[in-house]
């Protein structure tokens, strides 16, 4: 081997070196991203939203798609009639949908409005890999968004606010392998930790939870509040199995989760949580 | 020219991915078409080639999703290289090897990308992955070679991306 190649070898290693560095760098923990990201995220924005309009579109058409053959005029005119019909009742169809979607949030912030102050926000994009969970939306600091905040769908919980820019918010699903969130089994009130697998297995596993737990398929999961930023009593997902930890001290449960992360098109921002106010029988504390 | 269309190419396959691809899973997972840009780049053109634009297309979305600088940089620069090894060993205008340096090329990505993910403190059951991400993947990325490939390989040795000699 000649001087070159040692040459180019030091070079490919400190390139592999400093990128590992810098990969430690930005994992999700830091306080807030750079201007320069903010600005990125923030272009990106727009051009999000158009195209997820056109693959909503696009699975509009698979779904709607039509026979047609080779007919005589009327026939042909009758088809045509059809199908516009066909299109206008789709989209009656879609409306009636976004309708009871609506529907059902608004009842939820009814029911949930005593107790958190929530903001309507919808997605627009999704992160493009397998392993990570995490999803844009389309509200930022401009609306009050601050990082760490929870967010929900009447199903159950989704996640938190990972990433704040100025228009967007990106929010980290509980079933990404970075997730954890403090939980209990409602049924027993036995504590743990539902952490995320990868992403695309759809699933997530209720780790720390005690060897000897009475915990069986067919039980709830809801959050605890413990770690302070998920609020406690939300519902996460049922139980499908648990084993004990190979040689450890705990349970390990397999758990599906309520939400059904690849289609959610709105979620809650939990802005704000009210504590309740608990008057203590005291001496003067009528 | 070519790199601006290769950059172009690399965009719509980023945003296609986070948007429609997200419709049409199989077996839960959505397919790495910029690993598979890689791949084909690397298969036809060499290692070296391979490793600069697996580096570049990497650390492009790196930089869109702002974490882990790097950990998609490094896995298809690796990737990029180690395809390239193939390119004077094997026959490039078949459709079948070029199906199996593909898959096997996904599978040695997607595993790198998981052990990154170990070295920065993400730790996922290997099962998990293996099962649920990697081989699925690789199956998925093996489809589209099938649909992709023949395209990209006229293109690359005829048509607008042909490197020119200097």
């Amino acid at each position: 081997m000649n001087r070159k190649n040692y040459k180019k070898i030091f070079m490919v290693s400190v390139l592999v070196l400093i990128t590992l560095m810098v990969m430690k760098l930005t994992s999700l923990d830091r306080a807030e991203i750079t201007p320069i990201e903010k600005g990125v995220k923030d272009t990106l924005a727009p051009v999000q939203k158009v195209t997820m309009g056109f693959a909503k579109g696009v699975q509009n058409v698979f779904s709607s798609i039509t026979t047609y053959g080779k007919l005589t005029e009327e026939n042909k005119n009758l088809k045509e009639e059809i199908r516009a019909l066909k299109s206008k009742l789709n989209q009656v169809k879609e409306y009636k949908i976004q309708n009871q979607r609506l529907k059902q949030l608004l009842q939820y912030k009814e029911n949930t409005v005593e107790q958190h102050q929530l903001l309507l926000a919808r997605v627009i994009g999704r992160d493009p890999g397998n392993w990570f969970g995490t999803i844009t939306l389309n509200r930022g600091a401009e609306d009050g968004v601050q990082k760490d905040m929870a967010v929900v769908v009447p199903e159950g919980l989704v996640g938190r606010v990972a990433v704040v820019s100025t228009h967007t918010a990106e929010v980290l699903l509980i079933t990404d392998p970075r997730s954890g969130v403090g939980a209990v089994v409602q049924e027993n009130q036995e504590p743990g930790v539902v952490e995320g697998v990868a992403n695309s297995t759809g699933m997530v596993r209720m780790i720390h939870l005690k060897k000897d737990a009475p915990v069986e398929p067919g039980q709830e999961v809801i959050s605890s509040g413990v770690g302070g930023i998920y609020p406690s009593g939300v519902r996460i997902g049922e139980i499908t199995s648990a084993e004990n930890d190979p040689g450890g001290l705990f349970k390990t449960a397999e758990v599906s989760p309520f939400v059904n992360f690849r289609t959610i098109r709105d979620v809650f921002i939990v802005t704000n949580v009210y504590k309740p106010k608990i008057n203590l029988p005291l001496e003067g504390n009528q | 020219m070519r790199a601006l269309l290769l950059f172009l190419i690399t965009a719509v396959a980023l945003v296609l991915q986070a948007t429609i691809f997200d419709f049409i899973r199989i077996f839960g997972v959505k397919p790495d078409l910029v690993l598979l840009l890689v791949i084909f780049y690397g298969f036809i053109h060499g290692s070296k080639e391979g490793a600069y634009f697996g580096f570049l297309s990497g650390l492009f979305i790196d930089f869109l999703s702002g974490q882990y600088i790097g950990l998609n940089a490094l896995s298809k620069m690796a990737v990029g290289y180690f395809v390239g090894l193939g390119e004077t060993k094997l026959y490039k205008e078949n459709i079948f090897i070029a199906t199996i340096v593909s898959m096997v090329g996904t599978v040695i990505g997607q595993t790198i990308y998981y052990l990154l993910l170990l070295v920065t403190g993400i730790h996922i059951p290997f099962i998990n992955g293996l099962f649920h991400v990697i081989i699925p993947i690789a199956v998925y990325n093996g489809i589209f070679t099938i649909l992709l490939y023949g395209r990209f390989y006229r293109s690359s040795t005829r048509g607008l991306l042909r490197i020119r000699e200097m």
